[in-house]
Order: structure tokens, then sequence, then C-alpha cells
């Protein structure tokens, strides 16, 4: 899940397969599917077959002269892993956790279909609805049966449509609110401690980050931000840092804290603080954390990063935050209310952090010095924990993109983005990952800054 | 919950005592009133530190020797200043481990100052009286010239000659209790994992005593079979009545649980399947001893074989709620309490260490995957068996080499905790099993 190796990664060959799916589906067909909705009616999910004819999101090629690249689905079906989300339901991997967890078949249990699908409601899912579509375009965009016909003969406007149901995945907010829903935990859909021990993979999310590995179906020119605002890097990782981190805490606080028998869920804490050999000792002490040896400690990955983000534009803010999540840490130790409690507590302050971040355009020396602080809590080894590390590595990369554009020296950014690979490679296998090795890597990152 | 626990393990041997000599002292060494009057007092030149052994004595006279030279438990405190033992106190937030109670309790003989003698000094670490009692009691009593052991142990020598008494006493340290406790925090701050088999410490630690006729005419003389039991039994009832009071704060303490079911590597494991209807990710106690008592039980008391399993996949199944924790560790508790009591019967008609060593490898086998704890406690109760067999002649040179052979499988598959797979485990079992079945 590594940015780097994504970006850089070979395009598969054009598959033949994909234009007899392009020949099956047909935009003359979506205008048929707009008369059968009556407005009183729930909207309707319409299919990938309704979005993807040739001359519409299915063709082999983008398109210059339109206004979008009109090979969207094309990209998603052959490099996006959402359009593989349900088949791997289908898999030995899939079939076997599904096994583990006492379930017949992972291709029909809403606990699976919710995340690797898109498990609409049987009066939501129009003629061409196919449930093995997996992730799809409606999964994001929303049903189409309401906004299909207007937003094919172009009579109406971005707004109409998102009126009408259209999902505004190009606000930072709503699409981390979009992507969070599987990508962490909604009140329908969340992995459990559990799910994960019968063998599904951690979760592992950074906004920008994930956005450009999608990778995007987009191109953000200049028609595109005529009827939509582009947010920038920071704002967008800054955005997903926050939302993450507020989903986090609602989940905690609702019964999805509660695991097995009453303990804690496990999924809410940091996975290598267990998951880690014996033989090699991985505790050591830790200014934000503030916790003995041998106790299991709250994921803070990303209250890390906003604590570090706020430490560079509101110092008042970060240290109400670092001493809410100290408070939060003791309280785990507790009891159950004693958390909530604490969590509740460091909501009120993200909501402060969060009205400062969302919308908000930082400036080039706002994310300089965003990114130095990043990297400072690094170098001061508060990243321990792999999850954290993670997150720094990916946030940095998102600061050191939004440079440029803000008029960076292209020597300097070459040199950052080195480092970056770097460190990418000191996370390559989280079961070898060593903190101090990570630390150090820190320190130069910080030096290459200056 | 301590008094409890001592009253059941070494039930049998107590009541027996004070119904003899109502004014015997009770309780672990560390729990007697008498005055603790330190390795200096015993181990003179002229007493238990002699150079060489005497000849006309009833002991060897040099245990100090023995002890200082080649017994860990005579560093004991000085690990506590070593670089780990500094790094660990550091982490738990403790000044100094050689002036922490926490870290003293096992590390030497802590008894309150006011018992403590002239000549008694901590830095001696685990020393003579941390095991045989306070010398203030029996001193004088097991000089005479007509001294008996019953009438030093009525004065307050510690029986380490009973199976169930020194297992008491051993895993009071090496599994920990409610005072010497060995935390996940402890653990988490370095500290080694602890593991232990009564017989096979008690040849490694090393013995300094004679088991000769003299020996023998002055005390019972407990069978490698018996010892290994009692410490099964004694670790079983242990880990029971800890899980019994499990709670504290939102965590149960961990160390009670399988090290190993949490400290892997996080990546999917395609062989990974959930183990007796125990969810998913849930925790899952160490269950090493009750693998171990299972095999014996089922020469021992076959009839409690279902039973004990039973209790034991009931706590497994529930040890995650601590509404239910507790009430079935107890049931838990009480099987392993049945089963010493069927022990005794068992041990005064027979004594089949071969006949055990199979069961444990069908029990072992029965259970698998086995969890890498409870795999090196059948390794190391098959060795001890094997051994025990072949001391005691039951088992001739040549097929001893034979099962011996099959013995080094199973070692070399418990030989790296971070490399352990249950599938070579479970090939060695049947290895082992094969040349077993022979005899």
């Amino acid at each position: 899940m590594i940015r780097y190796f994504f970006s850089s990664r070979a395009r598969p060959a054009y598959r033949f397969s994909v234009m007899l799916l392009i020949a099956v589906g047909g935009c003359l067909m979506q205008r048929a599917a707009l008369s059968e909705d009556a407005a009183s009616e729930p909207a309707k999910y319409l299919g990938v077959v309704t979005c993807s004819g040739s001359t519409c999101h299915g063709a082999p090629h983008p398109l210059v002269d339109s206004k979008v690249n009109q090979n969207e689905f094309i990209t998603w079906h052959r490099d996006d892993a959402h359009a593989k989300a349900y088949r791997v339901l289908l898999e030995e991997k899939g079939q076997r956790i599904a096994h583990n967890l006492g379930l017949d078949n992972a291709a029909t249990a809403s606990e699976c279909l919710n995340c690797h699908a898109n498990n609409a409601p049987e009066a939501q899912r129009g003629k061409r609805f196919q449930i093995a579509d997996g992730v799809s375009c409606e999964t994001c965009h929303g049903p189409a049966s309401k906004w299909l016909g207007t937003h094919v003969t172009g009579e109406a406007s971005r707004a109409d449509n998102l009126k009408v149901g259209m999902y505004p995945t190009e606000e930072p907010a709503a699409r981390a609110k979009l992507c969070l829903a599987c990508h962490l935990g909604a009140e329908n859909k969340f992995a459990t401690h559990r799910i994960m021990g019968a063998g599904h993979p951690r979760l592992s999310f950074e906004l920008d980050t994930f956005t450009v590995l999608q990778p995007a179906h987009f191109r953000t020119d200049a028609d595109y931000r005529s009827r939509k605002r582009v947010a920038s890097h920071v704002e967008t990782w800054a955005v997903g840092q926050s939302a993450a981190a507020a989903r986090t805490l609602e989940l905690f606080i609702s019964q999805k804290g509660q695991g097995a028998g009453g303990l804690p869920e496990f999924a809410f804490f940091d996975c290598h603080a267990c998951h880690h050999p014996l033989t090699e000792l991985r505790w050591a002490p830790r200014a934000s954390a503030g916790l003995p040896p041998g106790v299991p400690h709250f994921n803070d990955a990303n209250l890390l990063m906003l604590i570090y983000l706020m430490r560079a534009t509101d110092a008042q803010l970060a240290d109400e935050l670092h001493a809410g999540l100290l408070a939060l840490h003791k309280a785990s130790l507790e009891s159950a209310d004693a958390a909530r409690t604490a969590a509740r507590s460091v909501q009120a302050t993200l909501g402060k952090i969060d009205s400062k971040i969302r919308g908000h355009a930082f400036t080039a020396d706002e994310t300089r010095g965003i990114l130095t602080s990043i990297v400072r809590g690094g170098r001061d080894g508060e990243y321990r924990d792999y999850a954290a590390a993670e997150q720094a590595v990916m946030g940095a990369h998102a600061l050191v993109d939004s440079l440029p554009a803000s008029g960076g020296d292209a020597a300097k950014t070459a040199q950052l983005n080195a480092q970056i690979k770097t460190l990418y490679a000191v996370l390559k296998d989280e079961n070898a990952y060593q903190p101090a090795r990570f630390s150090a890597e820190m320190k130069t990152f910080e030096a290459a800054l200056q | 919950m301590l008094p409890l626990l001592l009253i059941s393990l070494t039930g049998l041997w107590y009541v027996a005592a004070s119904a003899a000599e109502p004014a015997t002292p009770v309780g672990l060494p560390h729990e007697r009133t008498a005055r603790f009057l330190g390795v200096d007092t015993c181990g003179s030149t002229e007493c238990h530190g002699s150079r060489e052994p005497w000849r006309n004595a009833t002991v060897a006279m040099k245990e100090r020797t023995i002890w200082e030279a080649h017994d860990r438990h005579a560093k004991a405190f000085s690990s506590l200043s070593s670089t780990a033992g500094q790094q660990i106190a550091h982490n738990l937030g403790l000044a100094d481990a050689a002036q922490a109670a926490d870290c003293l309790v096992c590390h030497t003989t802590y008894v309150p100052a006011a018992q403590r003698g002239a000549k008694f000094s901590l830095e001696a670490g685990v020393g003579c009286e941390s095991c045989h009692g306070p010398g203030g009691g029996f001193l004088a009593v097991h000089m005479q010239p007509t001294a008996t052991h019953a009438a030093n142990v009525a004065a307050g020598l510690y029986p380490t000659n009973e199976p169930a008494a020194r297992a008491a006493l051993c895993l009071s340290c090496h599994q920990g209790d409610n005072v010497r406790k060995a935390s996940h925090q402890l653990y988490g701050a370095g500290h080694p994992r602890l593991r232990f088999e009564l017989d096979t410490y008690t040849a490694l630690q090393p013995m300094h005593v004679n088991l000769d006729a003299d020996y023998r005419r002055r005390k019972p003389l407990a069978s490698h079979v018996q010892l290994w039991m009692a410490g099964q039994i004694a670790a079983g009832l242990q880990q029971a009545a800890a899980l019994a009071g499990a709670n504290s704060g939102r965590w149960p303490e961990l160390a009670l649980f399988d090290c190993h079911g949490c400290h892997r590597g996080i990546n999917d494991d395609p062989q990974y399947r959930p183990r007796q209807g125990v969810k998913s990710g849930a925790l899952t106690f160490n269950d090493s001893a009750f693998v171990v008592l299972r095999g014996a039980a089922r020469i021992v008391n076959p009839t409690q074989v279902d039973a004990l399993r039973r209790a034991t996949r009931a706590l497994q199944v529930s040890v995650n709620d601590p509404g239910s924790r507790a009430s079935r560790a107890t049931a838990l508790k009480q099987e392993v309490e049945m089963l010493a009591s069927a022990l005794h019967t068992y041990h005064e008609q027979s004594s089949d260490g071969l006949a055990i060593a199979r069961a444990l490898v069908d029990e072992a086998k029965a259970e698998a995957p086995l969890a890498f704890t409870a795999a090196e406690s059948v390794a190391m109760s098959l060795a001890t068996l094997i051994a025990a067999e072949f001391d005691e002649g039951r088992l001739p040179p040549a097929d001893f080499e034979r099962v011996n052979a099959t013995l080094n499988e199973i070692y070399l598959a418990v030989g790296n905790e971070r490399t352990y797979r249950p599938t070579a485990f479970a090939k060695a079992l049947n290895s082992i099993g094969a040349s077993l079945g022979q005899h």
C-alpha cells in the first residue's frame, strides 16, 4: 500500500474481454432506466453496465476533447482493486475467512458484502444491477436513477446532480466519510478483530495517498476546475486525518468499542504492540502515550498526525489534543466508561480542529511548517507504532506533493522524495519494523528539510 | 487467595503433618515466622560449605559450594544489577531493581527485616533458607546427633523432598502467585518468559543432594514421574486459580494467556482455524498444564479425561468474559484437584512412565494444533518421562537410543518460538508415538 511503488507500477496490457462488456452496455439504455423512476421512489442503483458504454465511461482511451476522460470504467476495471472487491470473496482466502467466521459463504454474507460490493436493499437495485460488480461506480458516486438522464444530456448542472443523489466525491470531507465507511468502519460495516483474526488483512488508510493509488480515474484540468473545487494534497490529507480520528472515536464510543465478552474491541488498539515476536522487546516510553509496558494501547496514529499538524498552526489546540490523548490512554486502562468519557472529551477538541482544517487554503509556508512538525515527531520517536509511522510517511508524501505547486525547488523536492522512498523501505515489512531505524531516517529527513 | 491455593496445593501433606505435630510451621519458607540466619550461617566451611564431601555425614556437606558455583539461584540478586535487570527496572519506572520489593520477592530471600539474623544478607540471592525455611526454627534441632527428618520438619525445615511441597515452592516464583506476580507488565518491560518443569529443573539446578541409601533411610524418595506429576498439578492449580481472579482494571492479567497467540506476525496464516470453539481474534489462555494433565489422566484416571477436557474448553470459550471466567476457572481447578486425589491412589499402586508418555503423545495429537507453550510443556514432559524410564531400568539402552532420537525431533520442533510450526510438531509427535508404541 505504498504510493511510490504503485505510482511507478507498469500498467497491465489492455484486455480484450473489456470490449465485450462495453458492447453489452449502452448509453441508450439509460434513458429507459430513468423513466422507470417515480419521484417518490428511492433512487436506484443501475449497475456498472449502465455507466460503462463505450461512448460513455467505457471508452478504450481517454478522450481529449471531452470534459471527462470517459475511460473511467477501464481504469477501474483494469487497475482499481475496488473492481475485484466482490471477486475476492469467492477466492480461496475469502472463503477461508468466511469459514473461520462460521459463515457459509462470504459472497452471500452481508457482513462481507457491505464493504465488498454495493450491498443496496433489493428495492433499490435496478434491472441491470449486479452484486458481482463489487465496489463500483454507484458505490461512490451514488444511485444514478435520478440524475443519469440529465447527466448524459448535459441539461443539469453539477449542483442539480448533487441535489438528486450524485455524491460530492471531490469534496475531501465527503470523500473521507465515504472511503472511511469501509476503510475504517461505519454503523453497519466494521472489520472487528474477530474478522481480522479469521484472516482479513489489517486496515490502513490515508485519503490523499489512496486517492492517488486507487488510481484516480479523473483529471483535474481547467474544465474540471470550472465545474468543481480541487482540494490540495495537504488539505485532502488533513481532512482525511480529522475524519479518521473522529470516526475512530465515534465507533469506539459506540457499542462497537466492546469486543468479545466485554473486553475492549481489539480492532481499536495498536496491532503491532501485541503482534511482534516475543523475543524482541518493543516497548519504550512515549511522551504522547504515558503508558507502562505490557498493556494494549489505543491506536492513536491519526490523533498523533493531528497533534503535529496543529503544532505548526495552533499550538494551543495541539496541547489540548495532546492532553486529551494522554487522558484517553490512561482511561483505557481503567474502565469502558472512563475510556468513553475521555474519548468524548477528545471528540470536542477534534471538532474545533476540524473547523480550522476544513476548506482551509494551506499556504506553502504552512505546508512546510506542518511537514517539519510531522517529521520532528518521527525524529523524537513518537511514531514507534507501525501504524503511526505508516501514517507519517503517507502524510509526509502528501505534504511534499503539495509543495511544488506552491513554488518549491525541483532539486530539493527530488531529495525529499528520495528520503520518502527510504522511509517506505523501512516500513516495507511490518513484522520486521524497527522503530529506532525509522526515527533515524526521520532525522535525516529533517536535515533535508532545512 | 494465596492461603486457599496453598492448602489445595499441598493439602494432603499439610493435613497429615499438622495432625502429627500441631506446632509444625506451615506455609512456604518465606511465610514462616522464625528468623532467617543467612547463607553464611548454613554454609560455613565446617558445615554445608565444605570443599569436599564428608565421609561420615548423612549429607555431602558441600551444598553451599555447589550452589555458589553452579546454581543460578546464587546469582538471582546480582542479576538485578545486570544491564538487563537495570533496563527492566527502568522500564517499570523503578529506580533500582535491587531495592524494589516487586523484584526482590523472587530474586532474594525476601523476609521482613525483623526476621533477618545477624549474618543474613539479601545479596545472597535465592539462598538456603529461601527453600529450606528459616534456620532459626530448626538449626539447633537438625544439628543434634539424634536428629530425624520428621523432627526437623516439625521444627520448621521445609519438606523439599515432598513433590507437592517442592512444586508449590518452586512455582511460587517460576510461575508466580498472588504475591510474586509474574505480570504482563513485567514481561513487557523485558523480563524473560517463565517456563518450568519440576523434574527437569531439579536436575538442571543442579541437585546438591545425594539420593543414596542414607537419604532413603531418612526420607521418602520421590520418583521422577511423581515429581513431574506434582509439578504439572501445581501448575494447573495455580493457573486455574489465577484465571479465577484475573480481573484487574480493563484487561485481565495478560501473563496468563497464550504468549504466542498475540505475539506472532500479523500476516495471514492460511493454516489457521479457530480452536475448540474459540472465536477468531479472541484471547486464549495458556493451557499447557491442562494438555499435559489430560495426557496423564488418560492413565491415572481415565474416566476423568472428558470432564477435564470439557472444563478446559468451557473456560477457553468464555475466558474473554469477566462474567463467567471466574466460575469456569474454579470448575477447572476442581477437576485438577480431583485428578490430584486420583494420582495419590495411582502412585501407591504403580508408576508407568512409558504408558503416561504414550498417553501424552495421544493427547497432544488429539489436541493439535498446539500453542507453542503447550508444545514446549509436552516436549519437556516427554523428555522427563523417557529419561525416568531409562534411569529406572525399564527402558533398555538400545530402545532408549531409538526413542531418544525421536525425542530430538520433538525438541527441534520447539527449538525456536519464532519459527515454531504446529504441523512440524505434529509430525514429530507421530515419530515419537511410533517409537514408544513398540514397547
